[in-house]
């Protein structure tokens, strides 16, 4: 939308140049590598580096997992004890992540917040590996808490960097991206956690050598920290170079705030949770589902049950393209719920083959994680973004964590049959609030729902209208 | 009901395990002496040992006759008894037997089907044989379900030479069935089980399951499968249940419909102290409903339901996994079994499983076939929770007609006894199967010890599950509301557009930065 240089001419009016180029670059900085206002630069670095961000959060928020068995021998622990690993991490993020998002709009801001939260991440896995190098089980379930109270902050930062650098730009594809990322994170963890222990197991045993593998879980995190670190630096002297504005006291987002985000941002909230709550929990379910009704062999039910994680990773960045391309955002959201919905119908009512189902919901889970985060960033202002992601990631945690306790409750109870009819009740609850946001939007100028090209436009405008607005200022 | 039942279970268990290591050797040398059982300190003995089990049978009988008080059915020692009450007829229409007793069920009258289970029957007449049957643990139940209109089904289950169900449906007139005990004890069974005359009586068709072999294997692949080509020749186990020995029921039923077959039998492996049991749990059911434990099977008024429990055996490899040889007689020209999966999209009964399966004796006449039903599950812990559920798979049915060892093991068990020596008639069916429990992955019968499979024998159109009128609300509801509201949601707009149409074209560009409001 361009609020910053818009914000900037209003603010600084000393150089009637339409460019914001106004400090002499030299050397490295006059190369498009590292030059701030670069395609190659923008792409090959930033977009890097933001996707690397929270490579090590998503490593370590899996470690668990891939030692499911290990763990367990090894920590002399029960699965119930082996669970709460998650249920610290997962449970405190409720409200910790609106705080973190806050955080990061009043008193961090995104640079200082990312390198202090990816501290909290690197701390958090130090103390799981030390407690798990010292046999002590409080001690890691600590760790997982600390780890927590970084993750999903770190997450919110990531976040609002891409939107900081790619608003308006390729931002659809960028989220896109960054869920590629977070899903190729914990698939490397899933497949290299495990020989790293068996390597380590050849020297150390037992709980010591659960600790040491952990450890190299902290060294992806410190790798992160870097990167972050690196992220901070290039973001200030883009700021600089490129003369973003910093905020002033008035403009500081204060919590009331909140109530000023208006019906758009809710009813987005409202998709989120009630779509995510009908992929997610239901994953979680799946594999006596696949081999129940399907009589698939379990590792075939596991293959078909990941097969969400593996087409969003891959279909995520180019539909994110695509969204990019043709705009009109909450036609591919209404589109991503219809579509699951759909496939929710074929597994519950149907014995079509579930290989068809899951991959064409991992594509619609695609189409709509791309098309729904960056929407928030067209109604949101900037320096009120962290916020409004921190409690929209806050309000799915809490959907997430309540949804898999009952959907539990009603496979035990009922059936996977009512099951997916509670998932596609959930699909239909979405399906509303979108169809609200759409008719919203429409009546409200229809800002969501622009197609590329007239957005293009406008920001072209705008952008004439802000060279107008300098120049006068000057005359 | 069942919490009881456990507690009764639990009381005895212990008491029996100090008893054991005394006793052990008596039932050892008892099974091997089959032949041989004039000694009179056996069943003394085991007299002795039978004490708690049958203060816990009387627990159990006391409860039972609570049970059956509510429900109004008649029961006595006596087989007959005289109902006044409104009956429906069980008559060649079963569906519409069904229906009635629905309506029966309304008015409060479950008494469309008479049943009427004897422990030990016609013990009396045969005083020394029944005795030595006692101390063997020789057990016979029979139960009469009977009509007004004498279209009757007799039931007896037995632990004579291997566990079996013999299931008969005679109409026409009244009549009960003989046991004599003397030709029971012999080597030869024939005709020892009979009808008593009656005018009139016609036996319509009768059939047999029984349970042949334990197979245990040691599935080194973790495939739950027995057809696995890899598994060698000493990773299987083949028990024989001619070889376990049997608890002994009590001499009386008190009433009660249910009864359990329980083996402690150390199953020849004489180095582990092991206090496991192998059971066959029956209830005969004489009323619509479902069983209140996973996998929740229907009941009808013409079938018996059992539960299959493989409790705390110490299994002979790290590895274990088990099945049973079961094994259905059938007397019928007809020459085709077959077990029909019928799928399903509801698992409302039973979570996570989507299908039935039923194993019918003689599939082109679905009013005279016998069935054996099941859901493919079995629990690998008493809660039976999803959690413990595991895959329960079924092989291809065998004619064994020409395998002596097994139609040896038929032969020595009431199959014989009521059927008769038929083994080379023509229109004698004798096929077997395998059932099969685990699924890869579920941690073998060695992670809790404990195996539950339950299954309905019956005669008649096996019951079908069909989706509930709750849960077609459910859907309805969590389906149609959504839809409503979308459609005239979507009406409403397109009328407010067609209406105002004209006044959004101007908002679209000025509002484009209402978050910002700008200076000049």
């Amino acid at each position: 939308m361009g609020d910053r240089d818009n914000d900037d001419s209003e603010n600084s009016p000393l150089l009637s140049s339409g460019s914001s180029m106004d400090i002499e670059l030299t050397g490295c900085g006059a190369t498009p590598f590292c030059n701030p206002k670069s395609f190659v630069h923008r792409y090959l670095i930033i977009l890097v580096l933001i996707c690397f961000l929270s490579f090590g959060s998503y490593f370590c928020y899996d470690n668990p997992a891939a030692l499911q068995d290990t763990m367990i021998k090894d920590l002399n622990i029960n699965e119930g004890n082996f669970m709460a690993f998650y249920s610290f991490y997962s449970w405190p993020n409720v409200v910790l992540c609106m705080f973190g998002g806050y955080l990061i709009d009043r008193i961090f801001g995104v640079r200082l917040g990312a390198i202090i939260f990816s501290i909290f991440v690197t701390c958090g896995q130090v103390v799981f590996a030390f407690g798990a190098l010292i046999n002590s089980y409080p001690l890691m379930c600590f760790g997982r808490f600390v780890f927590g109270i970084g993750g999903e902050s770190l997450a919110v930062a990531q976040n609002t960097f891409a939107v900081k650098w790619f608003q308006g730009k390729a931002l659809n594809m960028v989220f896109g991206l960054q869920l590629s990322f977070s899903r190729v994170g914990s698939t490397v963890n899933m497949n290299v956690m495990q020989p790293i222990y068996d390597y380590i197991d050849k020297s150390t045993h037992g709980y010591k050598c659960l600790g040491i593998a952990l450890f190299v879980g902290a060294f992806m995190c410190v790798f992160s920290l870097i990167l972050g670190g690196i992220l901070a630096v290039l973001d200030k002297r883009a700021d600089r170079i490129l003369k973003r504005k910093s905020l002033s006291a008035e403009e500081m987002i204060r919590f009331r705030d909140i109530f000023t985000f208006g019906f758009p941002f809710w009813f987005i909230s409202i998709i989120c949770v009630a779509y995510y709550v009908a992929v997610f929990p239901f994953i979680g379910l799946g594999l006596v589902f696949f081999e129940m009704k399907f009589g698939m062999s379990p590792t075939s039910a596991n293959a078909v049950n990941s097969l969400v994680y593996i087409v969003s990773a891959v279909a995520s960045p180019v539909f994110g393209f695509l969204i990019d391309r043709s705009g009109k955002n909450v036609f591919w959201v209404l589109l991503g719920i219809t579509v699951t919905l759909a496939c929710h119908m074929l597994l519950a009512f149907t014995f079509l083959n579930p290989y068809i189902s899951m991959v064409i919901m991992g594509l619609s889970y695609s189409v709509l994680a791309s098309a729904l985060w960056p929407m928030v960033a067209l109604i949101i202002p900037a320096h009120q973004l962290g916020t409004a992601y921190g409690i929209m990631q806050a309000i799915q945690n809490l959907g997430l964590a309540v949804i898999s306790l009952t959907a539990g409750i009603i496979v035990d109870e009922n059936g996977y049959l009512i099951l997916e009819v509670f998932f596609m009740a959930y699909l239909c609850l979405a399906l509303i609030a979108g169809v609200l946001l759409y008719l919203w939007d429409a009546s409200n100028g229809g800002q969501l729902n622009l197609s590329a090209r007239v957005r293009h436009l406008q920001q072209a405008k705008e952008k004439a209208e802000d060279t107008d607005n300098g120049d006068r200022l000057v005359q | 009901m069942r919490p009881l039942l456990e507690y009764g279970h639990s009381v005895w268990q212990p008491q029996h395990k100090t008893l054991c290591s005394d006793v052990e050797d008596v039932q050892r040398r008892a099974t091997k002496l089959l032949a041989s059982i004039q000694d009179k300190p056996y069943p003394e003995r085991l007299a002795t040992l039978r004490l708690p089990s049958l203060e816990f049978r009387r627990k159990q009988g006391d409860m039972i006759d609570l049970w059956k008080y509510i429900h109004g059915v008649y029961d006595t020692d006596r087989p007959h008894f005289d109902i006044e009450k409104t009956r429906d007829t069980r008559g060649n229409s079963l569906k519409i037997n069904k229906h009635r007793c629905r309506l029966n069920l309304r008015n409060n009258s479950f008494s469309h089907q008479v049943l009427e289970t004897t422990f030990w029957p016609n013990c009396k007449d045969y005083p020394s044989s029944c005795q030595i049957a006692r101390s063997l643990g020789n057990n016979v139940v029979y139960t009469k379900a009977s009509t007004k209109e004498h279209d009757n089904l007799y039931y007896i289950f037995s632990t004579i030479g291997i566990p079996s169900i013999v299931l008969a449906r005679a109409t026409g007139a009244d009549s009960d069935l003989m046991f004599n005990w003397d030709k029971l004890m012999n080597q030869s069974l024939e005709n020892s089980i009979s009808f008593k005359k009656a005018e009139g009586l016609k036996v319509n068709y009768m059939y047999a399951v029984a349970f042949t072999r334990l197979i245990e294997y040691n599935d080194t692949q973790d495939s739950a499968d027995l057809n696995n080509k890899e598994l060698t020749l000493k990773d299987w186990i083949f028990r024989n249940f001619t070889d376990f020995f049997w608890d002994t029921l009590p001499l009386k039923s008190g009433g009660s419909n249910e009864f359990v077959f329980n083996s402690t039998s150390d199953f020849h492996s004489p180095n582990e102290s092991n206090n496991g049991s192998l059971s066959f749990s029956f209830l005969v059911s004489g009323a619509d409903g479902r069983a209140s434990e996973l996998p929740a099977l229907e009941r009808t008024a013409n079938l018996t339901q059992f539960d299959f429990v493989l409790d705390n055996f110490t299994p002979s490899f790290s590895k274990s996994r088990f099945a049973l040889e079961t094994v259905l007689v059938s007397l019928s020209k007809n020459k085709n079994m077959s077990i029909d999966e019928t799928q399903s999209i509801d698992d409302e009964y039973s979570p996570g499983v989507f299908t039935i399966n039923n194993w019918l004796s003689c599939p082109s006449n679905q009013m005279e076939t016998g069935f054996l039903q099941w859901k493919p599950v079995s629990y690998l812990s008493k809660d039976r929770g999803r959690k413990s559920a595991t895959k329960v798979k079924h092989y291809e049915i065998v004619d064994i007609k020409d395998r002596n060892s097994e139609v040896a093991m038929v032969k020595s068990s009431i199959v014989e006894a009521f059927f008769g020596d038929v083994w080379n008639r023509n229109d004698v069916i004798i096929r077997s199967s395998n059932i099969s429990f685990g699924l890869n992955g579920d941690g073998f019968y060695l992670k809790n010890n404990y195996t539950v499979w339950s299954s309905s024998v019956g005669y008649g159109k096996p019951p079908a599950d069909s989706i509930s009128t709750t849960v077609i609300i459910i859907i309805a509801a969590g389906l149609g509301i959504p839809v409503i509201l979308i459609i005239f949601g979507g009406i409403y707009t397109v009328f407010r557009r067609l209406r105002g149409q004209s006044g959004y074209q101007a908002i679209s560009n000025g509002s484009l930065n209402h978050n910002n409001p700008q200076v000049n």
